[in-house]
């Protein structure tokens, strides 16, 4: 299987032109701010379509891995994250940049995107067989646990405002029941239309989702658009000596173990991975102090944590098919266009192409930091282009994707849709990855559960210890969410009382 | 401003979800061999429910915020009347008309001239008054409508919408 992936990349030209090609796109979109990894899978998808599996996705992952690493570029040199995984990037980035240390701070993030990649990656090949073998003996009971759990972290971890969280997760949970019932294939909130007899398809959510969104965002903000000026940056080697290089691979490994920790996480992603990492090592640092004076231990943490979260998001999507992030959400629209289904038996039925998967990402990571170090000039340039021009295009690629999907102008009004329904609640301050989330699962638990209803007659639960923990697992994180929120309200009412 | 957010946000949920909850009457459940004791109504029903509960105790703490900064006098600095409110957000709001005449026009209309004519309002909307290039942004809109029908339609044989003109 492992000979096979890897033979089904490396002996193909045009994979391996995707893949390149695929990791230019992605830097371009996570260096130009406002365009993300997520954006670039959401529009280059249709171009996917007549490709075979192996190349389909290898190209999104490639866009996956050079989104993620792009962001970088921005963060150093204009301050602005080009990604939400690089805002941790510009503490000590951009600090390096103004004492004239940009191309040693550009340096030190592309080698750094690659270690971290490349651990995340690793421990992808080996952690999500060793997932999926264990899954493989979740039944009903275990799954509808298991579901519930990865919805109760994203309300409790992805915002500050839990009701809203739960609300939002809820919401998508309501979106799922439309289409025909699971099990019995009743009509439910059909209304007699046709097209919806299958429901709302994963695509045109996440499209409307993640891409009207950014684009209507930039639209409330264009009479306020700030022109930057961009350095000229060329990086000479690495950028930074070998000395400063082994300095860090304790810093390096303590942040990919971060990345990969919250990868594996539904729900939360790079955004958060970043900023914690960049916490973790300020705070366990001999010279906290320095930290966001312009050091390179900020970005190491930074630039190594979200990009090891790529591996560990990518771990119980394959496995259980539970996404780990936005992203990895998109590429599970991806799989599943190319016709693979994600979950425990993935391995079994389609483990040459998973394998192959593994070598085009690995492929890819290299790919983006040669690019990177040599052809950084370029990218730089790529900040200057107009992006009313680009995102104006970037609709309309959602709207071609849409509709190339299934051929149906029905998905097209889907991301319509979505998109306003998208943009109003983030106004009104709800995050949309409990609702993708619960969009995801609200299936999964409803099916489980009603099997569960079938089978508790003759099965106990406590015979199934898994069911068991992931019961207690979800009754923790939401009591201790619960706690903090009360302790946080105590506080804020005793320091009232104070000041009164 | 938060509490009039949550207030409103809460309202919206619950008229949505009131509907929600009446539609879930239409289910007709599965009697035949096979049916589980929870039935297809059951989990529509149990999320209708909790987002009602839900969308209550958003519009109590919008509630209880809104009489709290009433009690302390809070006053609220940047609150904008609707009609500024309209002004301010009338690129997103045209963004959007513009995004729903396009799908609506596409497959009566055709691809090409639907998209080059989008690409043209959205990429002037998209850009402040006093830098708009309307010939710029005419020539990108029909360069890349062509471009974009070339790569999918004959390269990538995705069909797109023909309209009256057939392309």
């Amino acid at each position: 299987m492992i000979q096979e992936g890897f033979l089904t990349v490396f002996s193909d030209p045009l994979t391996l032109i995707f893949i390149a090609l695929g990791t230019i796109i992605g830097i371009i979109f996570g260096a130009i701010p406002g365009l993300t990894a997520t954006m670039a899978i959401v529009i280059f998808l249709p171009f996917t379509y007549p490709m075979l599996a192996t190349q389909g996705i290898s190209t999104l992952t490639a866009l996956y891995i050079g989104g993620i690493s792009g962001g970088l570029i921005s963060a150093i040199l204009l301050n602005i994250p080009g990604t939400p995984s690089s805002v941790a990037t510009c503490f000590d980035g951009r600090p390096m940049a103004q004492k004239g240390q940009g191309a040693k701070a550009l340096g030190v993030a592309v080698v750094f995107s690659f270690i971290g990649t490349f651990i995340g990656i690793m421990c992808l090949m080996v952690l999500a067989p060793l997932l999926a073998s264990v899954a493989i003996k979740f039944g009903p009971f275990e799954y509808c646990a298991l579901s519930v759990f990865a919805l109760s972290l994203v309300v409790t971890l992805a915002g500050k405002d839990m009701i809203k969280g739960l609300m939002s997760a809820v919401l998508g949970c309501m979106i799922a029941t439309v289409g025909l019932a699971p099990l019995d294939s009743k009509p439910r909130f059909t209304f007699g239309n046709f097209n919806l007899n299958t429901g709302f398809k994963l695509l045109p959510v996440l499209i409307g989702i993640f891409a009207i969104t950014e684009v209507m965002n930039y639209a409330s903000e264009v009479n306020k658009q700030k022109k930057f000026e961009v350095d000229e940056v060329e990086i000479k080697g690495f950028g930074f000596t070998f000395q400063e290089f082994t300095g860090q691979i304790k810093n390096a490994f303590v942040s990919a173990m971060v990345g990969l920790g919250i990868g594996i996480l539904p729900g939360i992603g790079g955004s958060v991975s970043n900023v914690l990492s960049y916490t973790v090592s300020k705070n366990t640092s001999k010279h906290p102090e320095k930290y966001g004076t312009g050091i390179i231990d900020g970005i190491v943490a930074s630039e190594t944590a979200n990009n090891a979260t790529i591996g560990g998001a990518m771990i119980p999507l394959l496995a259980l098919g539970i996404p780990g992030d936005g992203t990895s959400a998109m590429l599970m629209g991806g799989f599943l266009i190319h016709g693979i289904s994600v979950g425990p038996l993935i391995f079994e039925k389609s483990g040459s192409i998973v394998y192959g998967i593994f070598f085009a990402m690995l492929l890819s990571a290299f790919l983006m930091a040669v690019f990177m170090l040599l052809g950084m000039k370029w990218f730089i340039k790529i900040l200057k282009v107009p992006k009313n021009y680009l995102l104006s295009i970037v609709v309309t690629l959602c709207v071609i994707g849409a509709i190339g999907d299934s051929n149906l102008l029905f998905d097209a009004w889907g991301v319509f849709g979505f998109g306003l329904m998208a943009y109003l609640m983030n106004k009104a301050g709800f995050s949309m990855t409990p609702l993708i989330l619960g969009f995801l699962l609200g299936e999964t638990v409803e099916v489980n559960l009603r099997r569960v209803s079938q089978l508790i007659s003759t099965t106990s639960p406590f015979s199934r210890p898994l069911f068991l923990v992931f019961t207690l697992a979800t009754i923790s994180v939401l009591g201790y969410s619960v706690y903090g929120a009360l302790s946080r309200h105590i506080t804020i009412k005793s320091k009232e009382k104070r000041e009164k | 401003m938060n509490s009039k957010k949550d207030i409103l946000s809460g309202l919206v949920f619950a008229i949505g979800d009131s509907f929600y909850l009446y539609f879930c009457k239409d289910i007709v459940p599965f009697t035949g061999k096979g049916t589980t004791p929870l039935t297809n109504q059951f989990m529509p029903l149990l999320w209708g429910s909790l987002m009602m509960v839900l969308s209550l105790t958003l519009i109590l703490r919008g509630v209880c915020q809104l009489r709290k900064d009433a009690g302390e006098q809070k006053r609220e600095s940047s609150e904008l009347s609707p009609t500024r409110r309209i002004v301010e957000y009338r690129e997103v709001i045209l963004s959007f008309f513009v995004l729903f005449m396009y799908i609506f026009l596409l497959e009566k209309i055709g691809f090409i001239i639907m998209t080059a004519l989008f690409l043209v309002a959205e990429i002037n909307l998209l850009t402040p008054k006093e830098k708009r290039n309307y010939i710029l942004s005419l020539a990108v809109g029909i360069g890349v409508s062509i471009l974009l029908y070339c790569i999918f339609n004959k390269a990538l044989h995705i069909l797109l919408p023909t309209g009256i003109f057939g392309f």
